[in-house]
């Protein structure tokens, strides 16, 4: 237990190092995403809006509707939620593959059990994972402030429209503080299924499958998807069946075994000589 | 010059990652081409003149200018610029780790060895940009008439008047289809050697593959939101919408050469600046 907790102080300090230039950048994601949603609404004749906490973090997390292309319509790809999303899978991406060489190595040696690196491993995503949704909400948070927002977390009655959800989305019928606890459980085990999948496919790849995942949950939006989960509008009009939440964290929860078993086992079985030059060479 | 050119282009071309991202964008290609086949099916059962229109045939549900692919098309535009940076463009910056440019660059001039290796790395992300979209298209031609589009049908062809090439797809369009697949692989070959060239100053290969893609992302972003916000007509400048033939906004002619050119203008400099630095 001593050399786990000896492994993940190390990779928390390695982990600061590598990830703190895409941490400071975080909060000027964050901000963008939030000032132009605003300044559309305004420009739509949402003068007033946003008018609480619920709302900035609507701007970020709001999604879009149920899409169904029998209707004709042309499908819009939700890009505020895809960039932070993505930006928020981003930072925890690099720094536990690359450091499978390098100072990583030492440790892994130095810990004398693969297992052990690998739950640090698996602990340094989650924990960096939660530190990063924490920092973004802490800007949305600080936000909130400088529009002169109520620090409430409920939606207030033109966020339906702003959000394009007004045929399913009762008015000022949603708060977002279960989703914000649902969310970060959704984003961890995308999170840890993007590591374990980087073991068997390298971390671009991994990156490429969370990107068509989110993708395809806001097309399809089927229960099995994490993605489905992330997006507050569907979450709160009952798009995702009246126990969106708790089907949510079971999904999560799920991935998250599946993620550590399997992970687990391949990292104990893999041919670390293998990544190890592919390491060196890039 | 002929030999690094041919080193790098049958180096590229040997690449198993080149493959497998050209495998993944043709099953996206051809699972766009049976929504679309599908579509048109359904379509021919209803079974009276209306539902013969030509925005049903071959050259209008064609992948990058059909709603009727699904999530297939949006897979595949969105996966495009990530799957053609894969194969080769981080090559210059393991060569480097590995000493391989340092044992090229006894052998020959370092203008040639940048310049071939940027024709390698183009090659890569042109043959990724074009084969799904010849894919779909051939599988198409398989199952659809080949009508010619009328512009009276532009209500569902979805090619408005203000489109780039918009009356050569209602004239001729088998030369609709060859330009924009032209346009499509060109600007993915651009940006794999954009990337190419960013790993003169990128080190870590997760960062300048996955991290440019994120930057693409945000820049997608933007142009989605900047002109409701400020209230006026757009047009399209990120090359993830770019790389599809109809989207919310026109496409344009010269925003289109203005992202090629930067695209071209930031690679040659930063190249240049790579080629005059220590290869060790």
């Amino acid at each position: 237990m001593r050399k786990f907790f000896r492994c993940l102080a190390v990779d928390f300090k390695s982990g600061l190092s590598a990830t703190r230039t895409l941490l400071v950048l975080l909060p000027f994601v964050v901000v963008a995403v939030v000032a132009f949603s605003i300044l559309r609404a305004r420009a739509t004749g949402y003068e007033a809006w946003p008018e609480t906490f619920g709302d900035v973090f609507a701007c970020v997390f709001g999604g879009i509707r149920q899409y169904d292309p029998s209707l004709g319509e042309e499908f819009a790809v939700p890009s505020a939620w895809l960039l932070t999303l993505m930006y928020l899978l981003f930072i925890p991406l690099s720094f536990p593959y690359r450091d499978m060489g390098g100072m990583g190595r030492s440790t892994m040696l130095a810990s004398e059990s693969r297992l052990v690196w690998w739950l640090s491993k698996a602990w340094w995503v989650c924990g960096w994972t939660a530190l990063v949704y924490a920092l973004a909400l802490l800007v949305l948070a600080l936000c909130s402030g400088v529009l002169s927002c109520a620090l409430d977390t409920s939606l207030c009655e033109i966020t339906p429209y702003v959000l394009g959800f007004y045929e399913t989305l009762d008015a000022g019928g949603g708060n977002v503080m279960r989703f914000v606890a649902l969310a970060l459980l959704v984003i961890e085990a995308m999170s840890l299924a993007q590591f374990t999948f980087s073991l068997f496919v390298g971390p671009v790849f991994a990156f490429a499958t969370n990107c068509v995942s989110l993708l395809a949950s806001a097309y399809f939006s089927f229960p099995w998807l994490p993605g489905s989960y992330l997006m507050l509008g569907r979450v709160l009009d009952g798009s995702m069946g009246p126990f969106a939440t708790e089907l949510g964290i079971a999904v999560s929860v799920l991935s998250i075994l599946a993620a550590l078993c399997v992970g687990a086992w391949r990292f104990s079985t893999m041919d670390m000589l293998e990544k190890e030059v592919a390491h060196e060479q890039g | 010059m002929k030999g690094i050119l041919r080193y790098d282009l049958v180096r590229a071309l040997r690449n198993p990652i080149l493959w497998l991202s050209a495998g993944i964008s043709i099953m996206f290609a051809l699972w766009a081409a049976h929504t679309s086949v599908f579509t048109w099916w359904g379509q021919m059962a209803g079974a009276d003149e209306y539902a013969i229109l030509s925005a049903s045939g071959l050259w209008s549900t064609w992948v990058p200018v059909t709603h009727s692919a699904g999530f297939a098309r949006i897979g595949l535009f969105y996966l495009l610029p990530l799957l053609a940076v894969m194969p080769y463009s981080f090559s210059l910056r393991s060569d480097i780790r590995s000493g391989v440019l340092g044992q090229l660059a006894i052998r020959c001039r370092r203008r040639d060895l940048y310049l071939s290796r940027s024709v390698g790395v183009f090659v890569c992300g042109f043959l990724i940009g074009a084969i799904p979209l010849v894919v779909n298209l051939v599988c198409l031609a398989c199952f659809t008439p080949a009508y010619l589009p009328e512009a009276l049908d532009s209500l569902y062809a979805s090619i408005t008047p203000d489109e780039l090439w918009a009356s050569l797809f209602y004239s001729k369009p088998f030369l609709y289809v060859v330009f924009n697949i032209l346009l499509d692989a060109t600007l993915c070959g651009l940006w794999s050697v954009f990337c190419l060239a960013l790993s003169a100053v990128v080190d870590n290969r997760v960062a300048l593959l996955a991290g440019s893609y994120v930057a693409l992302l945000a820049v997608d972003y933007l142009n989605s939101v900047v002109f409701s916000a400020i209230g006026i007509a757009g047009f399209r400048f990120s090359l993830l919408q770019l790389l599809v033939g109809i989207w919310r906004y026109p496409k344009v002619w010269w925003a289109l050469v203005f992202v090629m050119g930067s695209l071209g203008v930031i690679s040659l400099l930063l190249m240049r600046w790579r080629s005059g630095r220590d290869v060790l």
